[in-house]
């Protein structure tokens, strides 16, 4: 408790949150570079972009949420179900299966968001409602077998999986998001209004802004980004599966938190879950080189989740916590 | 301060509607609910299916109980399937099994429940002393569970050899199925506990308002430490019979356990924020959730589409059951 | 055991900007009832917090029967005996009476771990019998009427009698508020039986209550003990007086830049009704004019403001914005409507505290600062720079949080922030409440001057001078009911007196 206090002391008279993410790369960083010297090498590094670009994208979307002081558990399925869909379409309509698996997840963002807000329930179990639909829906029209996309229509996805410039297209995509998230938090309407929400919803309200409104959009823009990075997979995967995307939601949510975005809402932003993918980037392919097992991997992550939302958490802002 | 005052005539007023959360709601969708799938299909009612009927419900129910206890101090529980993934896996390794000579009968149950036990230990500390709500606290655990499980099982099945945890699933006394026997027993407690410990009718005070409860001088803390911890030990005893009834210790023990827990204990009639419900309704919950499970698989309905019904069950019992004056913004 | 069970000594409590007790005495003999009354801000429920221990006093010493004690939480009061019937009910609606009563104390019911129901039962009739209440222990306190709650809440506090072995000392705080004539009427009879098991502080705001009820009554105004006085002795005009003391302080206020408001009817409102809260309110707001409502804690005089606000959504009536009646219910109506409402709670509905000063000033309208589609931080920041230059707000920098401003600067930003989406009516909650001295000059500076520009005004102020000093015009309100309208020119204030007698 007495350590709880100190720390939030810290946090409130200090910029840490600004500063340990990226403070915790280059460490992480120097650290890796020493035990392998190949680690920084261009090709490695490229490698591990392309890696991080799935996550990323995802991350980006989920950024906004948390941003909020929400939280959307639904990005697997929705991923997974995109990459289903795209897999059933991409061979009889072409490149419109692509905007039909973006097209779900602007639906499903829909669904959630509007559950959310109009039936007034916690996001948190509206969106494991949603959790819970899309991975039933994914598994039954599967029939849980993964659909496979025969080679012939490989030509369909060279935008996702070929290289330009040697550098994997799905790298220019991440970056591309990027951009435009960026530009959509700091410099529309729409992300002041996300980050006045989350730094005080009732102040915002007061001040006119329909909050139930962006609140959707947030959900829409999340889910459908998570559409978008399971889009990615399925090229990447040639297919789509009910499976496609599972682990993402922990590491998706770790990728935010960890960049400095707080669980408590009106701090962070795109940039910082950039860093955040990072640093799980680098954590990945350290825990790798060291033979950590990967299931192993895992259970690090659920600890880390707990640890970074201790260190970033607002607690001055939550009266009670449940 | 009037509003204030009128604002907690309206909190009493609307609680008044949901005390004692209609059981008689949750008991009626039952009935209706069996008597629809009998008129479809008559063999529902046979002694066979409602054997069936009996052991599928055991499990959900003594997992369900366990969250019970966390929701009803509107708290929540997200660790379930790491829990039973993690309990399963230590069983599976050191009871009776195929893959190594370990045979400690017993002692493996107890290790297993007690590994149960410290996951929710573990939550509560996390929640109380690192001060973050529960559900991320719980969903870190979720995946330290379940990454340790198969991290220690390799991923793979552990089939189980000891007789008398498989007995446990398989057994019969009499006509009724010895996991039964189980679920009625761990009701018993769980309806001991609350209702006739100071521990379970504190529980009912910080859900129904933790600050006057706080100002009663009932330490919060130590009773949410204990609430946590009383429910791993619950989902820990789910794991050990789930691992019974698949027959092998796995990670996978605890697959999709956690919407049909929530969705048991939300339907039953307790409320997500706390303070309204109870026991004796996630066993209406529980019963409800199998019925609907099980009706749909004698109709042929997928097996997997049970998630996304309960699923949408979930959001339509919190939609009713939530009492929204108590969250001064819902996020 | 000395002559008093309750001594208070010398007591202060400061917060950030205000003294809110200022060297209180107060004490309370064996089986007494002791009336403490006093306007809004004059310290009472400060000082029922420390007898009940959610604050620390700064100085001075609390005595129960002789001893010095330090009273750290509400359970420590209640170990010494000394407990609250609270304003907003303590109990918890999901338990049973009986839980309700022990909650925190059922040791003595539990055996082997189990308790006894049977035990609690027959302990919760015997405390319930001493307020004559006649519920059943097992009922649950979310099925009974207010007044039966507030008896419930009085014999939790009654059993405090077998707890400490000593007859409780008992605060009762305006406890009469929500309940119907015949419940007060049981209450007082229930309060004189009580009498000789205990000792009663009374709080309320209605002086024919304290008359009749008490012994003696303490007067507060401004954090200070003004009087305190055997109730036989005195009257309900004598302690109007005291309550109100001083006369007002020449231009504090600004007066003479007081205008005389135009013809023009810039906001009107027609018979405003919510239940339970305000009925049949109506007001015209002149072009440059001041309105203040005045009115205790439940007159429905905040209502009112957030009515027009459009944070509560009324039952019936409507208001005309320049002859337009517009909708209801949104504050983004509201503001398009022309209305800035600032609030009272500044850091929870005024500001965004988490965001720099010119994302606040721009929240309510973004398009000053939208360039080519896109949100220019430039502009925004040149827009901060321009309101803190002409409002003087004082910040280390344009971009620090307004967390980090002081009261009275935030409270400048919620202005700008108005100003700047050109707002032509203020509805102003407590515009001067945890604000420092110098700063409220400021406002009142602001207030007149933007006045003069043709803004409108409605106010509920701090206290009764500011709404004097302040208002062209004043409502006075009771009950959720206006009770009178009373004038206010700059050259013929009223008196509080004359206010005060129709708000109580």
């Amino acid at each position: 408790m007495s350590v709880i206090t100190r720390l939030d002391k810290i946090r409130k008279t200090t910029n840490w949150v600004d500063i340990m993410p990226l403070a915790t790369l280059i460490i992480l960083v120097i650290i890796m570079s020493i035990g392998s010297p190949r680690f920084l090498m261009p090709s490695n590094l490229l490698g591990l972009l392309a890696q991080g670009s799935t996550l990323l994208v995802m991350g980006l979307g989920e950024t906004f949420i948390i941003l909020m002081g929400s939280i959307d558990l639904s990005i697997a399925p929705v991923a997974a179900m995109a990459s289903i869909v795209v897999a059933m379409l991409l061979p009889g309509y072409g490149y419109l299966a692509f905007f039909a698996g973006l097209l779900f997840g602007v639906f499903a963002g829909a669904l959630t968001g509007t559950v959310h807000t109009k039936a007034r329930i916690p996001s948190f179990i509206a969106s494991l409602g949603a959790m819970g639909l899309w991975t039933g829906v994914a598994f039954v029209i599967t029939d849980a077998t993964p659909i496979t996309v025969a080679t012939e229509n490989s030509y369909l996805t060279k935008w996702v999986t070929g290289s330009t410039f040697g550098v994997t297209n799905v790298v220019y995509i991440a970056v591309v998001v990027l951009l435009i998230t960026y530009i959509l938090e700091k410099y529309t309407r729409f992300g002041r209004y996300v980050k006045a929400i989350g730094a005080g919803e009732k102040a915002t309200k007061v001040s006119g802004v329909p909050i139930d409104r962006i609140k959707i959009k947030a959900f829409i823009l999340c889910a459908t980004l998570a559409a978008l990075s399971g889009v990615l997979l399925s090229t990447k995967m040639a297919g789509g599966s009910a499976r496609m995307a599972d682990g993402f939601l922990l590491k998706a949510i770790a990728v935010v938190i960890l960049g400095g975005t707080a669980i408590s809402g009106g701090i962070g932003g795109v940039l910082r879950t950039v860093v955040g993918v990072l640093i799980v980037m680098v954590l990945d392919v350290g825990m790798n080189m060291f033979g950590v097992n990967p299931w192993f991997q895992q259970a690090i992550y659920g600890g880390i989740i707990i640890l970074a939302v201790a260190l970033t958490i607002d607690r001055s802002r939550i009266t009670i916590i449940k | 301060m009037a509003s204030v005052i009128e604002g907690s005539t309206q909190r009493f007023s609307r609680l008044r509607r949901l005390r004692f959360p209609p059981i008689v709601g949750p008991l009626i969708v039952l009935i209706v609910l069996v008597l629809l799938i009998t008129i479809i299909n008559p063999r529902f009612l046979s002694p066979i299916n409602l054997t069936n009927l009996a052991r599928q419900s055991s499990i959900l129910l003594i997992i369900a109980l366990g969250e019970t206890f966390i929701i009803l101090m509107g708290s929540i529980d997200l660790s379930i399937e790491g829990n039973m993934a993690l309990t399963s896996v230590i069983i599976g390794t050191l009871a009776a099994n195929y893959f190594n000579s370990n045979d400690l009968g017993i002692w493996a149950v107890l290790l297993a429940v007690l590994a149960g036990t410290t996951m929710g230990l573990l939550s509560g500390i996390f929640v109380t002393k690192l001060r973050i709500p529960s559900f991320m606290a719980t969903l870190g655990m979720w995946y330290v569970g379940l990454g340790l499980a198969t991290y220690l099982s390799n991923g793979m099945n552990l089939p189980l050899l000891d007789p008398m945890i498989l007995s446990w699933a398989r057994g019969t006394i009499g006509p009724i199925p010895t996991l039964t026997f189980f679920g009625i027993a761990m009701f018993l407690l769980a309806f001991f506990i609350e209702r006739f410990t100071r521990f379970g009718r504190y529980i009912f005070a910080i859900g129904g308002g933790e600050d006057r409860a706080k100002l009663a001088g009932i330490p919060i803390n130590k009773y949410k430490i204990m609430a946590f911890t009383l429910a791993g030990f619950f989902i820990g005893v789910g794991g050990v019979l789930n691992s019974a009834r698949i027959g092998a210790g796995t990670a996978t023990a605890g697959l999709n356990q956690l919407f049909a827990a929530i969705t048991a204990v939300v339907v039953g009639g307790t409320a997500l924020t706390g303070g309204t419900g109870g026991v004796v309704q996630t066993l209406v919950g529980a019963l409800i959730v199998i019925v609907i499970s099980n009706g749909m698989l004698l109709a042929g309905v997928h097996s997997y589409a049970q998630l996304a019904v309960q699923g949408v069950i979930i959001t339509i019992a919190v939609i009713l059951t939530l009492d929204r004056s108590k969250l001064p913004y819902i996020k | 055991m000395g002559e008093y069970v309750l001594e208070v000594r010398n007591i202060s409590k400061s917060f950030p900007g205000v003294k809110a007790l200022d060297d209180v005495d107060l004490a309370v003999k064996p089986n007494e009832i002791v009336g403490l009354v006093g306007e809004n801000g004059a310290g009472k429920s400060t000082l029922l917090k420390i007898l009940i221990g959610a604050y620390q006093p700064d100085e001075g010493d609390l005595l129960i029967r002789g001893e010095k004690v330090q009273i750290k939480s509400v359970k420590e009061a209640e170990d010494h005996g000394l407990a609250m019937v609270f304003q907003e009910q303590s109990l918890l609606p999901n338990l049973s009476v009986r839980e309700n009563i022990f909650l925190g104390n059922e040791e003595q019911f539990i055996k082997f771990g189990t308790i006894n129901w049977g035990k609690m039962d027959r302990e919760a009739r015997r405390q319930l019998e001493k307020v004559e209440l006649d519920v059943a222990p097992t009922a649950y306190t979310a099925d009974l009427k207010f007044a039966t709650r507030q008896m419930v809440e009085l014999a939790r506090v009654m059993s405090l009698e077998d707890r400490t072995q000593h007859a409780p000392i008992v605060i009762l705080d305006e406890p009469t508020t929500v309940l119907e004539k015949n419940e007060i009427d049981l209450l007082f009879d229930r309060i004189c039986s009580l009498k000789d098991r205990a000792s009663i502080i009374f709080v309320s705001h209605h002086l024919d209550e304290i008359l009749e009820l008490t012994d003696r009554v303490y007067v507060f105004k401004d954090g200070k003990k003004v009087a305190d006085r055997v109730t036989s002795e005195t009257s309900e005009s004598e302690l109007h007086q005291l309550m109100v003391g001083r006369e007002l302080k020449g231009e504090y206020y600004r007066q003479s830049k007081q205008i005389t408001p135009a013809d023009q009817v810039v906001m009107s409102i027609q018979g405003l009704s919510k239940e339970g809260q305000y009925e049949d309110f109506n007001l015209d707001l002149h072009k440059g004019e001041i309105i203040g409502l005045a009115g205790v804690l439940g007159s429905g005089r905040e209502e009112v403001c957030r009515t027009v606000a459009g944070i509560i959504k009324p039952d019936q009536g409507q208001i005309l914005i320049n002859g337009q009646s517009i909708a209801l219910g949104s504050p983004s109506q509201s503001i398009q409507s022309g209305i800035g409402y600032v609030p009272q709670d500044r850091g929870v509905e005024g500001l965004v505290l988490y965001l720099s000063i010119g994302p606040n000033i721009t929240l309510p309208d973004l398009s000053s600062v939208i360039k080519r589609g896109l949100l220019s931080h430039k502009a925004e920041r040149e827009l901060a720079e321009t309101w803190i230059d002409r409002m003087a707000i004082k910040t280390p920098s344009a971009e620090a949080l307004c967390l980090n401003l002081s009261g009275g600067n935030q409270q400048k930003v919620v202005l700008s922030k108005w100003l700047a989406s050109k707002v032509q009516i203020f509805v102003l909650d407590h515009p001067t409440r945890g604000v420092d001295v110098g700063a409220k000059e400021e406002v009142y500076e602001l207030i007149r001057e933007l006045a003069s520009q043709g803004i409108s005004f409605l106010l509920i102020a701090d206290t009764l001078e500011e709404t004097i000093g302040l208002s062209n015009l004043i409502l006075t309100m009771k009950d959720g009911q206006v009770t009178q309208h009373i004038e206010a020119p700059s050259d013929g204030k009223p008196q509080p007196l004359d206010l005060i007698q129709h708000m109580m």
